[in-house]
């Protein structure tokens, strides 16, 4: 275990980022982005974010998690509004 | 003797006549939960010897559907509108349903169901109804359904059809999907205004054929929609990001009650 990561991962659920641009007619489901952080033992955090949508009352869909800069939710298009 | 015999074998089969004659309505409780899904709603079940309608009438997660109340003939079949209840029929040329994928609400026809249901040798009693269990996998879920002969039909709640006798219990091995019957009633169709009313809504809303989508179809409708979010994501994303992708892994996404 001490060489594992140490996994603090907290997933927010952020409807500021494209749900507004989501909620169009063309593509009137809601999504939101959910983030994880890891943070190693020297304590350096690497930053995760995923998009997750609801296909239907019972089927969601998300995209892979992927790495983005830890302060990535500030640079999206559409979230200073 | 033997008139004692043919008297008692008619009596039997006039009273399996009526029972299978009869229109019968039964509430269910439907449930499917899981670590990113929360869902609870309950059905009615319209059954005749020749048709069945699984018709959603109330939700107690998410959206409240307050039109759709069959009890209280406020049931809300209108496309286009969010609010619409789901609905699973079994006509005699296939099964339909209507649900709502992206916002939208969709009318499906399904592909013939294969009818690979295995009995497992264990009964119970549900109320006063023999109950016996059988099994069969189904778009990548287990189900295990406790059914009674004393009620004779094909027919069943959701997708769950095929067996010999009324379904009044079911789930699937994790136990996310969970169905119960609550009240098993007599319909009389020939002066029950509000059944008909559902059966006529029920025939113009799978009557156009060119309208309903097949389960490819469907598949295609799903695959169309995730790519233009995927499009959407793409064009936000700061720079320096990879190009998101579906995830293969997901385990919420596995989650999915059907995989088509």
């Amino acid at each position: 275990m001490k060489n594992l990561f140490i996994a603090i991962a907290f997933i927010c659920f952020s409807s500021f980022a494209f749900a507004n641009e989501i909620t169009s007619n063309e593509i009137s489901n809601e999504g939101h982005f959910e983030y994880m952080v890891i943070t190693n033992e020297s304590g350096e955090d690497t930053c995760y974010a995923r998009f997750c949508w609801n296909v239907s009352g019972t089927q969601r869909q998300c995209t892979g998690w992927q790495e983005v800069p830890c302060n990535a939710e500030l640079e999206l298009e559409g979230d200073r509004e | 003797m033997i008139r004692i015999k043919q008297y008692f074998f008619c009596l039997f089969f006039l009273k399996v006549l009526v029972i299978y004659s009869q229109t019968i309505e039964i509430n269910y409780e439907q449930s499917f939960q899981n670590s990113s899904i929360n869902l609870y709603k309950k059905y009615d079940l319209v059954l005749t010897d020749s048709l069945s309608i699984y018709i959603e009438r109330e939700s107690k997660s998410g959206n409240k559907n307050e039109g759709n109340v069959y009890n209280q003939k406020t049931y809300n079949l209108e496309l286009g509108n969010k609010m619409n209840s789901n609905v699973y029929v079994n006509k005699r040329d296939g099964f339909y349903f209507l649900e709502t994928f992206f916002g939208q609400a969709l009318e499906i026809k399904e592909d013939v169901f294969k009818n690979n249901w295995q009995m497992i040798d264990s009964t119970k009693y549900i109320a006063d109804y023999e109950c016996k269990l059988a099994t069969k996998e189904f778009r990548g879920r287990k189900f295990f359904a406790w059914y009674t002969n004393q009620i004779p039909t094909t027919f069943g709640p959701w997708k769950l059809n095929g067996l010999g006798g009324l379904i009044l219990e079911a789930r699937d091995s994790n136990s996310e999907f969970k169905l119960n019957a609550l009240k098993i009633k007599s319909i009389d169709a020939s002066t029950d205004t509000l059944y008909n009313a559902l059966i006529n809504k029920i025939n113009v809303l799978f009557e156009n054929e060119k309208e309903i989508l097949t389960i490819d179809k469907l598949k295609e409708f799903i695959d169309n929609k995730n790519q233009i979010i995927l499009n959407r994501i793409k064009q936000q994303l700061p720079r320096g990001v990879s190009t998101p992708k579906l995830s293969s892994n997901c385990e919420e996404c596995n989650d999915s009650l059907e995989k088509y």
